[in-house]
């Protein structure tokens, strides 16, 4: 894959447009997903987010040697905006998100979620402190190894390991006091 | 409480899509960013990578049917699937399945007047090659040094710049230039026709032959990875090309060597025009160099 990723990288460096529509196609839906979790559940800037990810794509190609793979690379570009966006607008913070949980009950993207589960975990996660969203994001959407994120975060390991560790306790607290799996 | 795994479970099942308004808006501004024009409505198309680029944007979009245009597919549709079956079942007899893959791509090859791949080496110098299946003819330039052989005459040419004279002697299967040596034996095979890849690669064999296409989306390029080992040694080593579906014709290839190799290793990009070099010098050899034949020369 790495290989292919590098050819269609030099492809679309040339000004190939069905190379960028492979590429874009290959990752759009995971970095969206990535994308609505690190912003907290607010779609319109994951839009906003996934635009200027391939558009910074396609002007650095002519230029990028992958040296990892391009999943990584995407993501890390991804994170950065979101970072950049979550900054301009003070929500990096755990205290400010309550305000963003409750206008994505509004949000219209709910509609297309699943379940009410899915919809109250979505809000769970739009609850955590952006670090442990982070985390979480680029470890189950990103599919990176806590290595990895260490690495991508200049961080411990450990600290990724314990982040993920608080991540997951906090959401199991959220969604039992939203009802999630109070059945079982 | 739910335990961690569920959640795990929970959280990778967490789906968001983009939706058809969002891959228009990201194709529209990314496309200035690759130096293509940029994606627009199709009244405003005009130049020819504008057609293309909106060819391919059709393609992933979905297009709006009535009962009878759908009737009309099905039958149709109906109609091309039991023709193409035929037609499979018998190149499939025609031709062994080893070299499926590779075959299909020489014969669309074969139908092109030319054939010319470029790279650029990590030195910056360019380097071109190129391959007439209809005229039997493979040359290559890298600088001001030419080689042109055609095997329908025999011939093979090559032109020192530092002497300033055209070497002339029989024409070999030999590879002419140093550099990119299974580029070189890549475009023989286009030039004559090895379809079966049973003379290009002197002391290795083909072992296998992969295709992948990404079925998540509509993409028109497949990859197609040719392994290939070195009887001597055994080593593996493979050519991988991008192919367009639409044609069958290579359009990037990149070689992951079978030999020790600290040399280039560039992505090569294929095209098709219609005129190419058919003597040394259309590649730019001065008519006042020396011709000197070689053993036995013609």
């Amino acid at each position: 894959m790495k290989q292919h990723d590098q050819t269609l990288i030099t492809a679309v460096g040339r000004g190939d447009p069905r190379a960028f529509e492979q590429i874009y196609h290959a990752y759009k839906n995971d970095l969206m997903t990535a994308a609505v979790c690190l912003l907290g559940g607010d779609r319109s800037s994951a839009e906003d987010v996934l635009h200027d990810v391939f558009v910074a794509f396609a002007r650095r190609a002519r230029t990028l040697q992958l040296t990892g793979n391009l999943r990584n690379y995407l993501i890390t570009i991804c994170l950065n905006r979101a970072r950049d966006l979550l900054r301009r607008s003070n929500r990096l913070h755990y205290g400010a998100t309550a305000e963003t949980v409750s206008n994505t009950q509004t949000d219209p993207y709910q509609l297309a979620v699943a379940s009410d589960d899915a919809s109250r975990l979505m809000d769970a996660i739009g609850c955590l402190p952006a670090e442990q969203r982070e985390v979480v994001t680029l470890h189950v959407h990103g599919q990176l190894k806590f290595r990895e994120i260490a690495e991508m975060l200049d961080i411990s390991i450990n600290t990724v390991s314990s982040r993920y560790r608080y991540a997951l306790n906090a959401l199991h607290g959220l969604l039992a006091e939203a009802g999630v799996g109070s059945e079982n | 409480m739910k335990p961690d795994d569920e959640l795990e479970s929970a959280l990778k099942n967490l789906r968001f899509e983009t939706g058809a308004k969002l891959d228009k808006r990201v194709f529209t501004d990314a496309a200035p960013a690759m130096g293509i024009p940029p994606f627009v409505d199709e009244s405003a198309a005009t130049s020819e990578t504008f057609r293309q680029s909106q060819v391919q944007w059709k393609k992933s979009q979905p297009r709006p049917r009535n009962g009878a245009f759908r009737r009309r597919i099905s039958v149709g549709a109906v109609a091309a699937l039991l023709l193409a079956c035929l037609s499979v079942a018998s190149w499939i007899q025609w031709t062994s399945k080893e070299t499926l893959h590779w075959a299909h791509v020489a014969k669309a090859a074969a139908a092109k007047q030319w054939i010319r791949a470029s790279a650029s080496l990590s030195n910056g110098e360019l380097l071109e090659y190129w391959a007439s299946p209809k005229y039997e003819i493979k040359a290559s330039r890298t600088g001001q040094e030419v080689a042109v052989c055609d095997f329908r005459r025999g011939v093979q040419c090559r032109y020192f710049p530092q002497s300033g004279t055209l070497h002339r002697s029989q024409s070999t299967l030999a590879a002419t230039t140093p550099s990119l040596p299974v580029l070189e034996a890549t475009m023989q095979a286009f030039a004559t026709g090895d379809h079966r890849l049973e003379t290009t690669f002197a002391g290795s064999v083909l072992v296998s032959q992969q295709t992948h296409t990404d079925s998540a989306s509509d993409a028109p390029l497949t990859e197609l990875t040719l392994v290939l080992r070195q009887q001597k040694s055994e080593r593996e080593g493979s050519i991988v090309f991008l192919i367009d579906s639409t044609t069958g014709l290579p359009d990037a290839m990149q070689v992951n060597p079978w030999w020790p190799s600290r040399g280039d290793r560039p992505v090569v990009f294929f095209d098709y025009p219609k005129d190419g070099p058919l003597d040394a010098y259309g590649l730019g050899a001065p008519r006042s160099a020396r011709v000197v034949d070689i053993a036995g020369g013609i």
